[in-house]
């Protein structure tokens, strides 16, 4: 079934169609928010938010727009919404930055970690384009930010992690 | 790193030519082309899909609550726009019957002395109003030990319940502003009950609810 006509059975409130959409989309969209939040129990609950309010949102939805960017939006806002509300000692502990301690590279096993690690617009920047493969001008819509935002965010999200790849013998990261 | 080549080509302001003739003189960026490749290959290990049992059977839980809820509050909006249709009958109703009444008075009061019927309307008014007060008493309790409940939910489950209490509350206020200038209406206070028992109804839920 194509898209326009999921969406128009999404506004009749038809739940089968929710579940298309959360088999085309579902994955991405927790990976997103995965590696936006840090934590895939968060993860979950944003990816069941942005169902909500999708569900309460959907007539508003413009049927020129681009209805991925219009999802990835709502995640995005309902990940930065959680994570302005955590406890600040716990904000801090997914912000760390383990690319700037010396000893910090123990920390990140990971691809997944290192990305974790990025402050948070470079992540979701990053994740967008690098990781979802989202075009430039997607990722900017999706973010509300300018093209050139999402350029220089990438570039130095990626130079960050090859510096930290650098650091990690080729096999040794999981 | 002291050339800075491959920032600049990564920014864009020197083109792949440029990039891959400058390359085969500089190991750096040799080394940096090879860790941007290698690092290519390990963005596509973070596609894999993730692991989520279960979650689309959450989802599909609060969308069809979601939608029990709206059509409950359709179904009220709808009840509330007949009522408001009733209302034009509700005034020539009983201009009607005052003309009748009148009638039917004129003949009884020739045969009886008046009936003291103001004094009978005042004490039912004064019953409801005292029962209605006791009753907001009574969920206002209810609403006292609801909010701890509330505030240990998920945030899922707490916004659903805010929102639906928040709707409650608007019927309720609207109702009360109604009976301000009308107190004797009997169709808005049927309604202010509907809305009282509903918000007891939702606050009891979340007392019963698992946190």
């Amino acid at each position: 079934m194509d898209e326009a006509r999921i969406i128009e059975r999404c506004r009749a409130g038809d739940l089968g169609a929710y579940r298309q959409v959360y088999d085309r989309y579902g994955p991405p969209l927790l990976r997103t928010a995965a590696r936006i939040l840090g934590r895939p129990q968060e993860a979950e609950d944003a990816v069941q938010e942005t169902f909500l309010k999708l569900f309460r949102g959907i007539g508003a939805f413009r049927s020129g727009a681009r209805f991925s960017t219009y999802l990835f939006q709502i995640l995005h806002n309902t990940c930065m919404d959680m994570l302005r509300k955590r406890k600040p000692a716990v904000a801090d502990v997914a912000e760390m930055d383990v690319f700037g301690a010396p000893s910090s590279h123990e920390l990140a096993h990971s691809l997944a970690q290192a990305v974790d690690s990025l402050p948070v617009q470079m992540r979701a920047c990053f994740v967008l384009f690098a990781v979802e493969q989202f075009s430039l001008e997607e990722a900017a819509d999706i973010l509300g930010v300018s093209v050139g935002t999402i350029k220089a965010s990438v570039h130095r999200a990626r130079k960050k992690l090859r510096a930290w790849l650098g650091s990690c013998p080729a096999g040794e990261i999981s | 790193m002291s050339c800075d080549k491959f920032d600049k080509f990564g920014e864009g302001t020197l083109t792949g030519q440029e990039f891959a003739r400058h390359v085969q003189d500089c190991p750096e960026c040799r080394e940096q082309a090879a860790l941007d490749a290698r690092l290519d290959r390990e963005i596509a290990a973070l596609r894999t899909p993730p692991d989520a049992v279960g979650l689309w059977k959450r989802i599909e839980t609060s969308l069809r609550y979601e939608k029990e809820a709206a059509a409950a509050a359709e179904a009220k909006r709808a009840s509330r726009g007949r009522g408001l249709s009733l209302r034009r009958w509700a005034v020539l109703v009983p201009a009607g019957a005052a003309l009748l009444a009148l009638a039917v008075l004129g003949i009884h009061m020739f045969r009886n002395p008046p009936a003291p019927s103001g004094i009978l309307t005042s004490d039912a008014l004064a019953r409801v109003e005292i029962e209605e007060k006791e009753y907001i008493e009574a969920i206002d309790v209810l609403a006292r030990q609801a909010r701890p409940k509330m505030a240990a939910m998920d945030v899922q489950m707490m916004s659903l319940y805010r929102d639906k209490l928040a709707a409650i509350d608007a019927q309720i206020d609207k109702c009360r502003e109604a009976l301000d200038s009308n107190p004797g209406n009997a169709h808005i206070r049927q309604y202010l009950l509907a809305a009282l028992q509903d918000k007891r109804q939702a606050l009891a839920d979340v007392l019963g609810s698992e946190s």
